[in-house]
Order: structure tokens, then sequence, then C-alpha cells
């Protein structure tokens, strides 16, 4: 089946957040497989330089619903339902939020679509087919999925797993206002009773730190966690770490990088005493260059490492702290 | 009111990696949790009738008789060779389907996913088909007021409490390890009492959407965790090592947009 219409679908946030832009620009490279076009779908409040963004990101045409404020999950989805009927696109990339995969999940269904989750990878290779991978936690492995008498693709995406890019000479793509009648009418909507703020830390974005330290079993003492933190001052650098890293308190669980965590695709990514274990890979495989420091020769990281240095944490932190 | 409970059976060796136990399948955990939730509102409320359901393999009916030995009224599997291989599409139309059959059901209750697939698209699924609203993330229900839902639910930096109206499909959050302890005699109870079975002819499926042929999805194929990187290693003493790794730093830190 032919690929002529990819369609990023749009979060009910921001629609030119760093995640869409990620998204749009992955659609981009698909299309640019065999010329296809790249259609985004927005809903929300009409601004002229955020829509243009999208179009230099990659999109060829944006559809937006003029509609504020859209928390409402059946009425999202039924506006974006409405939007790919009219346009139809092959295949739809959503975000992998809880909100965007909620809407993917409904949209699966109304389309009798298939959906893959949580994709960490999409190919599309010469029999016009196009394979979605997602990590399958407990094996350790990454399956390779694809769809079947399916109108149209579905995946949802994480976060931090393709970068953003800009294209240079984009024209001015096509913007359309995308009217929008209300037939859904929630009968049974929910009621907030109350509401309490239950941390206090601000909403973490390791996304937007180009150097990312990683802390894993490896490192022991508090002071050793100490002294990677100053370092990681000195680079700019953000300190996240494994799920033992979040239990043993020295990070918080909104800097844990791995399958049930987070992704992160920097420039450079260090991990102090990772063993590699092979759902923390999965977090971090889009990564520039990643470093692996650990005492293990044998470590599992240092297969997936670009450089990889066998030390004692505590030993080359001594040496760095002299150099610098 | 009358709750259905969805489980997933899920590869025992899954879930408890280190430890022998003899039965295959056990309790996908983020349902255990939801049954056990469910269950606690029995307390609130007796009359409330708790309705097990699974779709799964025969092997995985003990889970059936433990779930009525738990405490609820009744434990329903769907087994049938038609179901083999129904991805999060045909799944959610087996279960939605079989709930339509069951009638008059105030509450689906759901666990967030499943510890093998992890997909959490099977609750919205349900939710679509049977054209009811659906709440996730949450930690517990609180009680009842006038015949809403009272929830407590936990998204992001926010805890909130929600009220809502029945019918509904709900999902909570978290999941537990931890097997129920059932004694003896009550176990014995609920295998004399017996779970139900049924196919796809007595939930009247259609044929086109359930197992392989319903799904959408097929896996292709899996690999191990992928492109291999050339590697470098780095050699030489400590103090080389870290001049290396210092320099890259320095390289890589001043490379801004």
């Amino acid at each position: 089946m032919n690929i002529d219409k990819i369609a990023v679908i749009c979060d009910s946030e921001d629609y030119d957040s760093q995640y869409i832009l990620q998204l749009i620009t992955k659609a981009r490279s698909l299309a640019d497989y065999d010329n296809s076009k790249v259609l985004v779908c927005c809903v929300g409040p009409y601004h002229k330089e955020k829509l243009q963004n999208l179009s230099r990101f990659g999109a060829d045409t944006i559809i937006i619903c003029e509609r504020p404020n859209v928390t409402d999950v059946w009425m999202y989805s039924d506006i974006i339902s409405e939007m790919l009927r009219e346009h139809m696109p092959d295949m739809a990339i959503f975000p992998a939020s809880d909100f965007g995969k909620e809407i993917a999940a409904i949209i699966s269904t109304v389309f009798e679509a298939g959906l893959t989750a949580d994709c960490i990878d999409i190919k599309r290779n010469k029999n016009n087919e196009v394979s979605f991978y997602r990590a399958a936690l407990n094996d350790s492995v990454i399956a390779e999925i694809q769809c079947k008498d399916s109108a149209i693709r579905l995946c949802t995406v994480k976060k931090g797993i393709f970068v953003e890019s800009i294209l240079e000479d984009r024209e001015r793509c096509n913007i359309e206002r995308f009217p929008y009648e209300i037939t859904y009418n929630n009968k049974n909507p929910v009621q907030i009773l109350e509401s309490k703020k239950i941390s206090n830390n601000k909403i973490v974005d390791i996304n937007k730190y180009e150097i990312v330290f990683c802390v894993g079993r490896g490192v022991k003492k508090v002071s050793t966690y100490k002294r990677i933190e100053d370092l990681s001052k000195r680079f700019g650098a953000v300190v996240a770490g494994t799920r033992v890293a979040v239990e043993e308190g020295f990070i918080n669980k909104e800097y844990q990088i791995g399958q049930s965590g987070k992704s992160v695709s920097p420039k450079i990514y260090v991990g102090f005493g990772i063993s590699g274990a092979s759902q923390h890979i999965v977090g971090i495989i889009n990564s520039g260059i990643i470093v692996a420091i650990n005492k293990e020769e044998n470590a599992p990281i240092f297969q997936y490492a670009d450089c990889s240095i066998v030390a004692d944490i505590d030993d080359i932190l001594d040496e760095i702290e002299k150099i610098i | 009111m009358r709750i259905v409970v969805c489980i997933k059976p899920v590869r025992t060796e899954m879930v408890y990696k280190t430890e022998d136990r003899n039965e295959k399948y056990t309790f996908n955990p983020y349902d255990l949790y939801a049954l056990e939730q469910s269950l606690s509102l029995k307390k609130l409320d007796d009359s409330i009738e708790i309705i097990a359901l699974s779709m799964g393999p025969m092997d995985a009916q003990h889970l059936l008789v433990k779930s009525l030995a738990m405490g609820c009224d009744d434990g329903i599997i769907l087994n049938d060779s038609a179901f083999i291989g129904s991805d999060t599409l045909a799944t959610s139309y087996v279960l939605a389907t079989a709930i339509k059959k069951l009638n008059k059901v105030d509450l689906i209750v759901c666990g967030a996913k499943s510890i093998d697939g992890e997909t959490g698209q099977v609750v919205f699924g349900i939710a679509e088909r049977l054209k009811l609203n659906c709440i996730q993330h949450l930690k517990k229900v609180i009680g009842f007021e006038d015949d809403k839902l009272i929830l407590e639910q936990e998204n992001g930096d926010r805890r909130l409490d929600l009220s809502l109206n029945l019918p509904a499909v709900i999902a909570f959050k978290d999941f537990t390890l931890k097997q129920p302890d059932i004694s003896l005699l009550l176990h014995k109870r609920a295998k004399q009492k017996g779970i139900k079975i049924w196919n796809a002819d007595d939930i009247e499926a259609d044929g086109n959407k359930i197992g392989n042929k319903g799904s959408k999805t097929k896996v292709i194929g899996v690999q191990n965790i992928v492109t291999k990187r050339e590697r470098t290693i780095v050699n030489g003493s400590i103090a080389d090592k870290a001049k290396y790794l210092t320099e890259l730093l320095s390289l890589g830190s001043n490379i801004k947009n």
C-alpha cells in the first residue's frame, strides 16, 4: 500500500512543543523516502508564528481546529477523527504522552486500525511497508511491528527518541482552518472535586540538555554522587539515573532514564557505573556519543558505548578534578 | 451494582524472574491491584457484585478460581482457539463483546497496562467500544455519593478527587507483586462453585474481529538491542582516561546552537 501522506497529531498543549517538532522531523524524513506529504493536525488557538514553525521543521500542510483548551479526550479524538477522515493519511504519528496515548487508543478503535505503542524507531522499507520498533521490556529485545489490513497505520512515539531539526529553504506551507461542529456531546463529564499539588518539584525536561550524566548501580556513595553533580554543573550537564539510582535516593523519579522512565538523545551521554541492562539502553539509544565508565570490563554497556572507559568511578573523578 | 474486573493472565516467569513457581500463569500485577481495589468496595457495600473476566488459555483458569476465593461473585474465562493471537484491538473487542453479554454492567475496572505488552491501549479500546467514559491513573476509590463514584487520581504533580457518573470504565495506576493469601477452605469452595467458560459463540463474537484475523498489527521479528556502535576503548593510565573524557566534555559543552 502506498504511503502518500503521513500525519503528525499534536498534543492538546502547545502544538509546536519540542516533542511535536521531533515527530514532524521524523515524519519529514519518512516522507522524503518517496516524496510523500507531511500533514500536521492541530487543535488550539491560531498562532501564526507557531504554525509557521511547524512548516520549518517539515510540515507540508497544517490543519488547525481553532478551539481553545480541548482537554476532553473524547472531543479531541472526535476532532482528530474528522480530520483523518477528510485528509486520509496512510499513517499517523501521535506523541506518547498520557493524552496522546489515550486519543491514539480511541482512534485505533474507531478506525479499527493497527496501533503500535511507545515506538523507538520507524522505518520504511522497499516493499512500501512501514516497520514500527518498540522495546519489549521483559525480553530485553526490540520488536518490529507492522500493520496488516489497516487503512491507517498508527503509532505513539516516545519523547526524546527523535531529534528535531530545522530544514533549510522550506517554502511556507499550507495552513488551513478546520471547521468542527460539536456533534460530540459528553453526557458524562468528570467533576473535579478537589485538586492538590503533591510535589514541589518543577516539571523536569532532561531533553533540553546536550550533555547527560547518568548514575547507575556502580555509584554507591553519596560523596561520589556529589562529585558527579559538581562535575555536571561545570559542563552544563544534567544528572539523571537508572531505576537503581532512584531507589537509592540519589535522584528523583523525574530524572530516571530507561524503559519505564524517560528517553534522551543528547549529544553526549556519560554513564557512571551503569551496567547496561537493556531497559536503560532503550532510553539512550539515539544519543550522539555514548561514553561508559564502569570498573567491570564485561559490563554489557560497553557493547553499546562509543567510548569505553574501564575504571573505578572515584579514581577517574580524582584525576578529572586534578585536571580542571 | 455490577462490576467487571478485567484480568490478563501473564506468564509467571515474567513477573517472578528469580523464583520457581508451579503455575504457568499468574495475575498481571496491575490487574491484581485493580482486583484488590474492587474487592475493597465490597466492604463498603455488600450488595456489590464483582465479576472477574479474563481472556486466556485454559491453563489460566486457576486465576479465575482464585478471584472467586478472594471474594468475587463470578469468574469467567473467555477461551477459544479463535481468540489466539489477538492484538490490543482484537482484545478490546473480545472483552467489550463479553461485557455486553453480561448486561447492566455499572463499572468496568482494569489495570493500567500488562507487564508483557505494556501498551495500556486496551482500557480506552473497551471504553470506546462500549461508548463509556474512562478515567485512568487512579490511586484508589474513595467511595460512593448518590450513584457517583468518588476516586483519587494522581497525574503528574497533582492529586485530584474526582466524581464520576456510572456506568464507566476505570483504570488504576499501581501494581502489586504480593500474591493474595487464600485459605484452603475458601479455595475449595471456589473450586466447587466453579467458573464459567465462554467461547466465541457464547459471546456472539464476529469471527473477523478476533484473534489473529481481527488483529491489525503483527510482530515481524524481534532483535536484540540494536545497532551496536563502533567501539573505542580508551586505554592508558587512569590519568589518560580522565584527560580523554575531560576533553570530550569540554568540546561537547561548547557545542551550542
